[in-house]
């Protein structure tokens, strides 16, 4: 058995060497955590004076063209759940006053496998990228797994490097699209529809947001229209027919409530070229769905 | 446990703190110290693979103290092959068990042959390659008289699991690791410092460099059918720096932990990608297992001592065996033939030892020659690695004929081309190091000569870019082999 002395001094060396090395790292960070956190929690969104506001996913993102419309602005982004469209719409309120406001409501909108964009490593880094200013991810259902150690990560990384200036990565805007192809249908349902291979129901976590969303619209005023953009006829023809009979039920009860619903979902009168993808309009179909939109406002005198 | 994760960020100060600090008066409880957290680390991953490790630390182990007390080399013979046998047993039965049983049903089936075999489901269990070939080294070692067998046991068991190499190497031979463990350790500041570089460098290769790459390399790999020849290109040579930047950040990681702790591991990369030939790239590259084939099946097989044949014949040998080392699947075998076909007219030439020191020694840039011939060797390298990364044969096949299209002059077109660029830069700054480096034993180890102010600002750099791309943690290629 071997006995020898510790070298302390030596220990000590290199403990002092990183702590000198690590206090202006950690300062450096830390000061742009406060900076940017300060910085978020206080940052306004302006929108300028608008009247209509457009909110959804990437369906209404690429179906609603806002240059149509007399002073609207589309907010969308892609594969937006209605949770985080509630606490945009609450973020966008605190600063905004539309007068009439636009969600994106389409079968896979109430689809549960938008649950699981908090989870699963395919969605969260994004979403949490870009919402991480508005979140409210305590408040969600147990029910709903969410990935905190990505949530940190990401809150980590994009507050902790360099001072932002803007954090509203959680608005979006419309986007053209030129070229059409249709046959991702497949792919697009079984991702909307299945999660993990299985059929996955409805979520009642987000028809409860959506009643939050409701609630909310009506405490402000505002004028609130559910818009479903057209699918392409191999899209909405492959939606698995329960699910389906879920979301016209939905509907319904939602209408009896008083709730404004246009639903173009049942695209089979939109040809192929007005696509961009199978669940997408291109710019040509866009400039139609938002003009058929306009007229439907205007005949039930929604809109002047 | 990934040396790039929380769980090892924890584990690391905690066995340091009691490595230095409790057990600092003791060899032994600190080689016990070493063995427990070597397990701890291993059985993370699953602790049921652990009574293999000790399975073979204990064959080992009593294999070479019987070797010493046998005189009788027919007796001494048949220890050493049962050794052999039961070690590369476990390896086969865990690795190619299933690839074997694959090929047999197909040559049945050639010759109309239908047989019904169940397949298993074996997982294969971490690092077993590496700690096997740790293992066989000692007991053929101590065989050739080459090494006296230890009678220490503790020492000896920690000397095959020890943690920082375990998993993914350097696969270190006794003669050099196991006396490490009979001295005392002390811990000196500078060499802690040293580890402390080494590891920095080694995880902004794994972390910046590799897994970027991964990125691209996966997302051209996995849809090579819908891209142009350009593209495929740029693919390997993402694959190319994906496997450098992750195997060898792993060996810089681990040679540097365990400076921590007062051991020097060996050398296991020198700059490969400034080889200007085959043989050279070879010599630099996975020097462990590159240096354990030729020691033990190389030079047994009589080396280059006999005529032309027999070069080729071993050269050959050692090659396929190698391909074969890295996994159950033609793919590998293949590249493993190739870079013999590389390297057989190097040989054949007598022109194999032609590179032997450092490129461009003490010059700033390299001549315009040498700058030729480290393009032609890395590109062949790179053609080499699409059969590496390739699924089997056919995606091989269909991947280098798509590269040989008239698309391979087009400009590279897939998602994320704009973040692709960014990782490019990233590969050209890590180039810079490395060539600025490679004269030493990694590529930061220059900076130590520098003025504090200009290295402490490299080191913020570096652990910046560390940070800022760590949330894509992939798990290190070289464990699956």
């Amino acid at each position: 058995m071997n006995s020898f002395t510790f070298n302390f001094n030596e220990m000590k060396k290199l403990f002092i060497k990183l702590v000198f090395f690590l206090i202006p790292l950690c300062l450096y960070l830390s000061a742009n955590l406060c900076y940017n956190y300060d910085r978020y929690r206080n940052e306004s969104v302006n929108l300028g004076p608008i009247e209509d506001l457009i909110i959804g996913d990437s369906q209404l993102m690429t179906a609603l063209n806002p240059f149509l419309f007399k002073n609207a602005v589309n907010v969308c982004q892609s594969g937006e759940p209605l949770i985080v469209s509630y606490w945009k719409l609450k973020k966008i309120l605190n600063s905004s006053k539309p007068l009439r406001v636009y969600l994106g409501f389409s079968p896979h909108t109430i689809s549960s496998y938008n649950e699981h964009k908090f989870s699963d490593k395919k969605w969260a880094q994004d979403i949490f990228r870009k919402i991480y200013p508005i979140q409210d991810l305590n408040s969600i259902s147990a029910r709903v797994e969410i990935d905190f150690t990505s949530f940190y990560k990401t809150l980590f990384k994009q507050n902790a490097f360099y001072p932002k200036t803007k954090h509203a990565k959680y608005l979006g805007c419309f986007i053209k699209k030129t070229s059409s192809d249709v046959s991702n249908w497949e792919l697009r349902t079984n991702q909307h529809f299945f999660y993990q291979e299985k059929l996955v129901g409805k979520s009642q976590i987000t028809l409860d947001y959506l009643d939050s969303i409701i609630d909310l619209c009506q405490q402000f005023d505002l004028s609130l229209t559910l818009l479903g953009s057209p699918l392409h006829r191999n899209y909405y023809s492959n939606i698995p027919q329960s699910f389906l009979i879920d979301y016209k039920v939905t509907k319904a009860e939602l209408e009896q409530r008083g709730v404004c619903i246009i639903d173009k979902s049942d695209g089979s009168s939109y040809s192929d070229s007005l696509f961009y993808d199978s669940n997408h309009l291109n710019q040509m179909g866009a400039n139609r769905f938002t003009t058929e939109v306009l007229k439907l406002l205007i005949s039930q005198g929604k809109f002047n | 446990m990934l040396f790039n994760s929380l769980d090892f960020a924890i584990f690391l100060p905690i066995v340091f703190f009691l490595y230095w600090f409790v057990m600092q008066n003791n060899l032994r409880y600190q080689n016990a110290l070493i063995v427990l957290s070597s397990y701890i680390f291993y059985g993370w991953w699953d602790w049921r693979f652990l009574f293999l490790i000790i399975f073979s630390s204990c064959l080992d182990y009593f294999i070479g103290n019987r070797l010493k007390t046998e005189s009788q080399q027919s007796k001494r013979k048949i220890l050493l092959w049962f050794s052999i046998i039961t070690n590369l047993g476990f390896l086969g039965f865990f690795k190619y068990y299933n690839f074997f049983l694959e090929n047999f049903i197909d040559a049945f089936t050639l010759f109309g042959l239908q047989i019904n075999t169940n397949s298993l489901n074996i997982i294969l269990p971490v690092g077993i390659s590496f700690y096997t070939f740790q293992t066989l080294s000692y007991t053929i070692d101590v065989y050739k008289h080459k090494l006296e067998p230890t009678e220490d046991f503790l020492a000896f068991s920690a000397f095959v699991c020890f943690f920082p190499q375990l998993v993914a190497g350097p696969i270190e031979r006794a003669t050099n690791l196991l006396p490490q463990f009979y001295r005392k350790r002390i811990f000196e500041y500078n060499k802690a410092i040293d580890g402390m570089r080494q590891i920095l460098w080694g995880l902004f290769k794994k972390v910046v460099i590799a897994d970027n790459c991964a990125e691209f390399a996966n997302q051209i790999f996995n849809n090579s059918a819908d891209m142009n020849g350009s593209t495929l290109f740029l693919g390997a040579v993402f694959f190319s720096f994906q496997i450098y930047g992750d195997f060898s950040g792993y060996s810089d990681i681990a040679i540097g932990v365990s400076r921590f702790f007062g051991f020097d591991l060996k050398q296991n990369f020198a700059t490969p990608y400034f080889s200007r030939d085959i043989a050279e790239f070879w010599r630099r590259w996975h020097i462990s297992l590159s240096s354990w084939f030729r020691d033990y099946l190389y030079i047994p097989l009589g080396g280059s001592r006999g005529g032309m044949w027999m070069k080729v014949r071993n050269t050959f040998a050692i090659f396929l065996v190698s391909g074969f080392w890295h996994g159950a699947n033609w793919t590998f075998v293949i590249w493993g033939g190739l870079n013999a076909l590389y390297f057989l007219p190097l040989l054949l030439s007598r022109n194999n030892r032609n590179n032997i020191g450092v490129v461009a020694e003490g010059k700033f840039l390299p001549s315009f020659g040498e700058l030729i011939s480290m393009l032609k060797t890395f590109t062949l390298t790179v053609f080499a690695w699409i059969f590496f990364r390739a699924e089997n044969l056919e995606h091989a096949f269909s991947y280098i004929g798509a590269i040989f299209s008239p698309s391979l002059f087009s400009i590279p077109e897939f998602t994320g081309m704009r973040d692709a660029l960014l990782t490019i830069g990233l590969i050209v700054l890590f180039l810079v190091f490395e060539w600025h480096g490679r004269t030493y034993k990694f590529g930061l180890n220059f900076i130590s000569n520098f003025k504090s102010p200009v290295r402490y600002g490299l080191y913020y750099f570096l652990v910046i870019l560390i940070m800022w791309f760590s949330d894509k943690q992939h798990e290190f290629i070289y464990f699956q082999f």
